[in-house]
């Protein structure tokens, strides 16, 4: 498995620092040093030639519908003492999920069910991801997602509650987009179609993604953003 | 600890002085006496004295007919404790220091009962006042408390001890106190009665009295008070846990995969490895996959009939109906309440159209050719026809070995015939291998069990000794927790 150099924010993780945790069918996509790649996007077969028709943009894992999701995470076997099953009734049923290609973990036990915790976990796994993986769109120029364009309005507003289920995918965009362009929040801001102060108060609700971009403008001497 | 006490008991005579709530109503539990000093006290001890404060129980021996000793015993098990876990304590040493332990200063107190003790103690706990609540085991039921030695001036347990006696509510407080509060007084009482899980219980507990099927409402709430009415509740629903009872029967339902089941003992609580059961069949078995012909979308999928053995609260039969439209369930079991509440669930879950629940031990469900019916529903004589597709079953499969160590909370409150299967775990399981291939209509049709871990092994041999049971062994697949928990068999 070939590792390429990835795009990180100080705080993320590289997506594939579990290389060789990778599923089998994941695939490496080759890149001129130029331009940085997802390590895990759909790859041309070895003996093609380099200037093959450029794959889509890859999709960040926390964009992906579940069952794709799926595919890549493990829950965690808990590792509890003593027999189980009908011998016991214990009220915990906490889970934890991992994302096997990045190494990032999520875990809930409030629920009754361990099934509600699971779904739980693989929410708060989804938001994980956004906040710390990064992947670099091969094309910074490209137009925002289809689910971007659908919650932003024309007078560029983006409208989404934090608990939506679209929610990370929309924050792992933004996020991208904002490390693809050195931490300019308003270039990113521009090229998504939204104000600046929207794009803002996405990374507010999304906390500690407007920290974690602050820390990186600070090292860059760009000055902090605040949310309203 | 106890013996040291017990000789100073019998040879000094300890000033004892008992503040009953209702002054008409004293106690003549202990004659008042005047203390007798060895030792002069220094003026800073009697100006401000070090007391310890007990509080016992009225109805323990008014209601429970408890005799005298036995409440003395309780006072002075929660005095030994209270000193015991606060050896450290500078006023704790002074109280018990050998030139002053002749002149202790004690108060005994009386709450009305159980409740009102916990009440106090969760009080106590709000307010920071140190003390040992004394759980008497194996009833574990709280019989009384009392504080740390501590400078008189320093303690508020009398004015709580005496308000909490005076409530007619019980549980009622004109206290405030926020969610939090009583969660801790709630989690310490449980930890300290050697209750397991004692966070989870009391979270899912208070939060089911805020009316939430999640924790996480407790941290978003916590600081908020409580309610006097769900104070109250909350404290019942604790008294019920300090009993062992589980969570899930306190609160009288719970969740099953995405359902949410009612629960009654002595019923079995559905467990998490069964979810999984239910989980990995619908994955994995085709009889749960619509046909071709239904995906193209060309006409209505044939009904799937399934038997779920031993239904308990219905939970198998019942979770899978609500993932499956075409699916029909037969459910059988050999306890009437199971049969029931089966029952009820499925009304309650708009699921009866397609289940029934039948009072039938496997063993008389025989399939009959004269009593076959095209469509496999059961004919009124309460014997089912055969021609399932699908069998499901979390029977009894504790060995009997197991069965003396079971913990309270399934010893104490579930049906051994829904936990033990007989010397291997194996008898009702065997029952159901038995005649499977018989129920079940065809070639390739499956069954799906929840097994103990030592099962697959012995299943495995058990069909091998048989050849000719029409059953092979497909697959054991591991729980969550690593066990080999289920077996897949499939009808040859």
């Amino acid at each position: 498995m070939i590792r390429l150099g990835l795009l990180l924010l100080p705080g993320c993780v590289a997506l594939c620092a579990g290389a060789r945790r990778c599923t089998p069918t994941l695939r490496v996509a080759l890149r001129p040093p130029r331009v940085r790649a997802l390590a895990c996007a759909p790859v041309q077969p070895a003996g093609e030639r380099a200037h093959a028709q450029a794959p889509a943009r890859a999709p960040h894992p926390a964009t992906l519908p579940l069952d794709e999701l799926l595919r890549d995470v493990q829950v965690e076997r808990t590792r509890r003492s003593g027999p189980g099953g009908q011998h016991r009734n214990k009220v915990e049923s906490a889970v934890v999920v991992l994302h096997v290609p990045s190494g990032v973990r999520a875990e809930a036990s409030e629920r009754r069910s361990q099934h509600d915790n699971r779904d739980v976990a693989i929410g708060r796994l989804r938001l994980r991801l956004a906040l710390d993986v990064r992947i670099a769109p091969p094309d910074p120029d490209a137009p925002p997602s289809a689910l971007w364009r659908a919650r932003r309005t024309a007078a560029g507003k983006l409208v989404v509650s934090e608990k939506h289920p679209d929610f990370p995918a929309l924050v792992a965009e933004a996020l991208d987009a904002i490390g693809a362009r050195a931490h300019d929040v308003r270039g990113a801001a521009e090229a998504l179609g939204v104000s600046t102060s929207q794009l803002v108060k996405l990374l507010a609700a999304a906390q500690p993604a407007l920290q974690r971009v602050n820390e990186a403008r600070a090292r860059t001497g760009l000055p902090p953003l605040k949310a309203n | 600890m106890a013996a040291r006490f017990g000789q100073y008991l019998s040879r000094r005579v300890l000033a004892l002085a008992v503040l009953a709530a209702r002054p008409d109503r004293s106690a003549a539990l202990l004659s008042a006496a005047t203390p007798l000093r060895r030792h002069t006290t220094m003026s800073a001890d009697s100006a401000d004295p070090i007391f310890q404060y007990v509080v016992l129980r009225r109805d323990l021996q008014e209601k429970v007919g408890w005799p005298l000793g036995s409440l003395v015993a309780q006072g002075c098990h929660a005095s030994v404790a209270a000193i015991a876990k606060h050896l450290d304590d500078d006023d704790v040493r002074a109280y018990i220091a050998l030139d002053a332990v002749d002149g202790m200063h004690k108060a005994v107190l009386e709450v009305k009962g159980e409740t009102q003790l916990l009440n106090l103690a969760r009080q106590l706990e709000q307010s920071g006042v140190a003390h040992a609540l004394w759980v008497e085991q194996p009833e574990a039921i709280a019989t009384a408390l009392a504080s740390k030695p501590a400078r008189k001036s320093h303690t508020v347990l009398r004015a709580s001890a005496r308000s909490t006696s005076r409530d007619d509510e019980p549980g009622a407080s004109a206290e405030g106190g926020s969610v939090r509060a009583a969660l801790r007084g709630a989690v310490d009482a449980l930890r300290a009665a050697g209750v397991p899980e004692p966070d989870a219980s009391a979270e899912f507990l208070l939060a089911h009295v805020l009316g939430s099927q999640s924790r996480g409402i407790l941290a978003t709430h916590g600081l908020e008070p409580l309610a006097p009415a769900h104070r109250a509740e909350f404290g019942r629903m604790v008294a019920e846990r300090l009993a062992r009872k589980p969570v899930q029967l306190i609160i009288g339902e719970w969740s099953f995969l995405e359902l949410t089941l009612r629960v009654r003992a002595p019923v079995l609580v559905p467990r998490p490895e069964t979810e999984e059961l239910v989980e990995l069949a619908l994955a994995r078995c085709a009889a749960f996959s619509a046909p071709p012909h239904v995906d193209a979308g060309c006409g209505p999928a044939p009904p799937v009939h399934v038997l779920d053995v031993g239904c308990g609260t219905g939970a198998i039969g019942l979770a899978v109906l609500a993932r499956v439209p075409h699916a029909r369930c037969t459910a059988i079991d050999v306890a009437e309440e199971a049969v029931s509440l089966a029952r009820q669930n499925a009304r309650a879950l708009g699921l009866d159209a397609r289940y029934e629940s039948i009072l039938l031990p496997i063993e008389r469900l025989a399939p009959s050719a004269a009593d076959a019916q095209a469509d496999g529903r059961a004919v009124s004589g309460g014997a089912p026809a055969a021609l399932y597709d699908v069998l499901l079953s979390n029977p009894p499969y504790i060995p009997e070995a197991d069965m003396p160590s079971l913990e309270p909370e399934v010893a104490a409150w579930e049906d051994k015939r829904a936990l033990c299967g007989g010397r291997e775990g194996l008898d009702v399981i065997i029952a159901i291998l038995e005649r499977a291939p018989a129920l079940l209509r065809a070639r390739g049709c499956e069954v799906w069990l929840e097994v103990d871990p030592t099962h697959p092994p012995l299943i495995r041999a058990w069909l091998g000794d048989r050849p000719h049971v029409r059953l092979e062994f497909v697959e054991s697949i591991r729980d969550f927790n690593g066990h080999e928990r289920f077996c897949r068999l499939r009808v040859t």
